[in-house]
C-alpha cells in the first residue's frame, strides 16, 4: 500500500482538520458578537475616580484661568493631553472657555446635560469615553469640565457594533463555502464511484472508477481501487461463463458432426426396419445441432465480437416476413400468428440479429398460446423518455408468466417451473437471443401478462432519423 | 471425370473417414486433406468437381484457402461454417464461396447440396446441342460455355453467380422471388436467416458493374426478390 506522503491522507483527519477550522471561525464570530455587543458599562468606582481625577484638573485649570490668562489654562490643558492622552475642554454655562481643541456638538451637549443635572454623566462609545463633570466649590458654580479618554486600541475600534451584520454576513458566507467544499469533497468522489457502480450493475462490465479516485490515498481510494478489483473480477468470472459456454458448444460440435454422418451411414447400411429408431436418431440429433447454433450466435453476441450492422431495415416488412414464415410452421397445429397493426417504420441494424429477435419471440408465443388462437403482432411508433422508437408488441394467448419470473424468461435455458412445452421445441436460449440483439440494437425488451391473459413481449427500438 | 471426385478440407480426421466412407455409398469419392496448406494445393489441381472447405483448419485459414482458390479457380466450393456464426457464413459467401453448411450438418443434407452444387455445373457437359447466347443490353451470356461478357469483355463469374445471372436474365424485367432465386440456383428452399442469395445478388452487382445509364443492373423489390433491368435499348429478343 502507498502509505508514505506525510501529507494528511486520511479521510477521517481530512474531515476532522475541516470541521475544526469551521468550528474555530464559528467561535471566533461568537466571541466578536459577545465583545462587541456587549452594553457600554463603567464600573461606578472607576466613574467617581476618573470624575475626582477631572474635577481636580477642572479646579485648576479654572484657577490658572483666573490668575494667568486663558492661554494658561489651555497649556496645563495640553500637557495632560501630552502626557495621558486625555482631552479636556472647559465650558462656562455652556460656552467653551478654553483651547486648545474645538468641542463638537456632541460634547457640547454632554457639557450641558452634566450642568442641567448637577452630576457626572458619561457616554461610552465603542471609539472613546466621555466623561463631563460640573465643577463644585467656590465661584466655580456653572463651570463643567469635559474630559474624553484615549480610544480605545485598534483591535476593538476594529470590531465596530455599527459593522456587525456585515460581519455576520462575512462570517456566514465563509463558513458557507468552507461547508460546501468540504461537502463535495466527500460526495464528489462518491457519487464518481455510484455512476461506476450503477453502469456496472446496467451489465456495462468495462465500468471503472477513473483516475481522479483511484490515485487519492485516502479510505475513498481505497474504495475505488476495491470497486475496480470487483469489477475485474466479475467481469472474469463473466467472461469465464462465456468462454465455458463457448467452449462447450465449439466442442460438442465435432462429435456430433461425427456422429451425424455415422447416423448417415447408419441409414444407408440397415434395412428398413431401423428406419424409425434412425428418424428417432436424427430427429434428435437435429435438435442438439439446432441448440448449439443457437449458443454459439448467442455467445457471439454476448462476446461483442461482431459489429452490428447499420443497414436500414423496414420494420412492417420485417413483421409480415415472421407472421407469414411461422404461421406457417403453426398452421398444422393450429395456431397462426398476425400482424394486427403495422406502419413503415425504419430502423438502422442488422437484419438477421432483428430477425431473429423478433421471431424468436413470436415462435415462443406460438408454442404456449392456445390451439385456434392467434399470436398478435403490432407495430406502431412510439416514444419513450422523449426519444421516438418502434414499439413491436407480440401477444399470446397461453398461460403467460407467473409475475415474478418475468424478468427471467430472457435468461439462458431459464423456463418456468410447471413449464409443459419442453416438449413442442425450442432450445430454451431463443429468447435470452431476442434480448441480446434488442440490446445490441440500442433497444429495450420487456414482458408483462396481458390483463385478459397470456403474455406481452414489447420490443422497442430507437428509430432511424427522419423516419416516417 | 473429375465431377465425382469431391475434395475434403477439414482438421477432423474421423470425421473426414467417416465422410468418405458415406459419400462412396452415394457414389462420390472423396479426398481428405486436413491443413489449409496442403488443401489448397490440392484444391488448384483441377482432380476435384467440387471443394468441401472448413472454415477453421490449421497452418491456413478456411477464408484464406478459399481467397487464393478464387484467385485462380471457380471451382465450386461448398464452405462449413460453425452454426449459429453468420459472420462467417456471410464472408464465406462473400469470398466467393458457391454455398454453405453449418456444422454439424446432416449427412443427407450435405449430399443434397453437393448434388445441387454438381447439377449446376455439370449441366454445360449434358446440354450437347447448344443453345443461342442470351443477350440483354451490353451483357451475352453463353450457357454453353457458362460465360458471360460485358460489352465483348469476358467476366470471371462463380458458379453460383453464373446461375443466378442466368436466371434474372432468363426473366430479363421481371421479379424474380428470392425462393425461386434459392430454389433454381442453390437447389434448397430458402430458410428464414439464410441471406445466401443476398449475398450471391451483391457479388454479381459488384462484378457487374453499373448499367450504362449508370442505374442498378439488378433492383432489389424489397420483401419479394429480385429484378435485372431491361435498359429502354432496341437490343432485346434478337435470336
Amino acid at each position: 500500500m502507498r502509505r508514505t506522503r506525510s501529507k494528511p491522507r486520511s479521510l477521517f483527519l481530512r474531515i476532522f482538520l475541516f470541521f475544526w477550522l469551521a468550528m474555530t471561525l464559528i467561535g471566533a464570530a461568537f466571541a466578536v458578537i459577545y465583545v462587541s455587543t456587549t452594553p457600554p458599562w463603567v464600573h461606578k468606582r472607576k466613574l467617581a475616580f476618573i470624575s475626582q481625577a477631572l474635577h481636580a484638573h477642572g479646579v485648576e485649570a479654572v484657577r490658572r484661568r483666573r490668575s494667568n490668562g486663558p492661554r494658561a489654562a489651555d497649556s496645563w490643558n495640553s500637557d495632560l493631553h501630552k502626557r495621558l492622552g486625555v482631552r479636556v475642554h472647559l465650558f462656562f454655562r455652556g460656552a467653551s472657555r478654553t483651547g486648545p481643541w474645538k468641542p463638537s456638538a456632541e460634547i457640547r451637549s454632554l457639557a450641558a446635560r452634566a450642568l442641567r443635572e448637577g452630576r457626572t454623566v458619561h457616554r461610552v462609545l465603542s471609539t472613546q469615553e466621555r466623561y463631563a463633570v460640573p465643577l463644585r466649590g467656590e465661584g466655580l458654580d456653572g463651570w463643567v469640565i469635559v474630559g474624553e479618554l484615549p480610544q480605545r486600541p485598534r483591535l476593538m475600534r476594529y470590531l465596530q457594533p455599527e459593522t456587525l451584520p456585515l460581519r455576520i454576513l462575512v462570517i456566514f458566507l465563509v463558513s458557507g463555502l468552507i461547508c460546501y467544499l468540504l461537502a463535495r469533497y466527500i460526495s464528489k468522489p462518491i457519487r464518481h464511484l455510484q455512476r461506476a457502480t450503477q453502469k456496472l450493475a446496467k451489465g456495462n462490465l468495462d465500468a471503472r472508477v477513473g483516475d481522479a479516485i483511484r490515485r487519492r490515498r485516502d479510505e475513498t481510494g481505497d474504495l475505488g481501487r476495491d470497486f475496480n478489483g470487483m469489477a475485474d473480477r466479475i467481469q472474469a468470472l463473466l467472461k469465464a461463463q462465456d468462454r465455458l459456454l463457448r467452449d462447450i458448444s465449439h466442442e460438442l460440435r465435432s462429435p456430433l458432426a461425427r456422429l451425424n454422418v455415422a447416423l448417415g451411414l447408419a441409414r444407408q447400411k440397415t434395412g428398413p426396419e431401423a428406419v424409425s429408431t434412425l428418424d428417432r436418431i436424427e430427429k434428435e440429433a437435429d435438435r442438439l445441432n439446432e441448440l448449439i447454433g443457437h449458443l454459439t450466435t448467442l455467445t457471439r453476441m454476448e462476446s461483442g465480437a461482431d459489429p452490428v450492422a447499420r443497414e436500414p431495415i423496414d420494420l412492417s416488412t420485417l413483421v409480415e416476413d415472421i407472421c407469414r414464415d411461422t404461421s406457417f410452421e403453426g398452421r398444422p397445429r393450429d395456431r397462426t400468428a398476425v400482424v394486427t397493426a403495422s406502419e413503415p417504420l425504419t430502423v438502422h441494424g442488422s437484419r438477421e440479429l432483428l430477425l431473429r429477435a423478433v421471431e424468436n419471440v413470436v415462435r415462443n408465443g406460438l408454442q404456449y398460446t392456445a390451439a385456434s388462437t392467434e399470436v398478435e403482432v403490432r407495430l406502431e411508433r412510439a416514444e419513450t423518455s422523449g426519444q421516438p422508437v418502434a414499439r413491436i408488441t407480440i401477444r399470446d394467448h397461453g398461460p403467460g408468466v407467473p409475475d415474478d419470473a418475468l424478468g427471467d424468461i430472457f435468461r439462458p435455458f431459464f423456463r418456468v417451473a410447471d413449464d409443459r412445452g419442453r416438449q413442442s421445441g425450442g432450445s430454451g436460449i431463443g429468447l435470452a437471443i431476442s434480448r441480446r440483439a434488442v440490446l445490441l440494437h440500442g433497444g429495450e425488451l420487456s414482458a408483462q401478462n396481458a390483463a385478459s391473459g397470456g403474455l406481452r413481449v414489447v420490443i422497442e427500438l430507437p428509430l432511424a432519423e427522419g423516419s416516417a | 471425370m473429375t465431377a465425382r471426385r469431391i475434395l475434403i478440407v477439414d482438421d477432423d480426421v474421423e470425421l473426414c473417414e467417416l465422410l468418405a466412407d458415406y459419400l462412396s455409398q452415394e457414389g462420390f469419392e472423396l479426398e481428405a486433406v486436413n491443413d489449409g496448406t496442403l488443401g489448397l494445393q490440392r484444391a488448384l489441381s483441377h482432380e476435384h468437381g467440387l471443394i468441401l472447405l472448413d472454415v477453421m483448419l490449421p497452418s491456413l485459414s478456411g477464408f484464406e484457402v478459399l481467397r487464393r482458390i478464387r484467385a485462380h479457380s471457380s471451382i465450386p466450393v461448398l464452405m462449413l461454417t460453425a452454426r449459429g456464426d453468420d459472420v462467417d457464413r456471410i464472408v464465406g459467401l462473400e469470398m466467393g464461396a458457391d454455398d454453405y453448411l453449418a456444422k454439424p450438418f446432416n449427412a443427407r443434407e450435405m449430399v443434397a447440396r453437393i448434388r445441387a452444387i454438381l447439377r449446376r455445373t455439370e449441366r454445360r457437359g449434358r446440354d450437347e446441342r447448344g443453345s443461342a447466347p442470351l443477350t440483354v443490353g451490353d451483357l451475352v451470356l453463353d450457357a454453353d460455355a457458362r460465360q458471360v461478357e460485358r460489352s465483348g469483355e469476358p467476366i470471371p463469374l462463380t458458379s453460383v453467380e453464373f446461375s443466378l445471372l442466368e436466371a434474372l436474365l432468363n426473366a430479363a424485367g421481371q421479379i424474380v422471388s428470392r425462393e425461386d432465386l434459392c430454389r433454381e440456383v442453390l437447389g434448397r428452399d430458402l430458410s428464414p436467416y439464410d441471406r445466401s442469395v443476398d449475398v450471391h445478388v451483391s457479388n454479381l452487382r459488384r462484378k457487374l458493374g453499373r448499367a450504362e445509364d449508370d442505374t442498378e443492373r439488378i433492383r432489389t423489390i424489397r420483401g419479394v426478390g429480385y429484378q435485372y433491368a431491361r435498359t429502354a435499348g432496341p437490343v432485346e429478343d434478337d435470336a
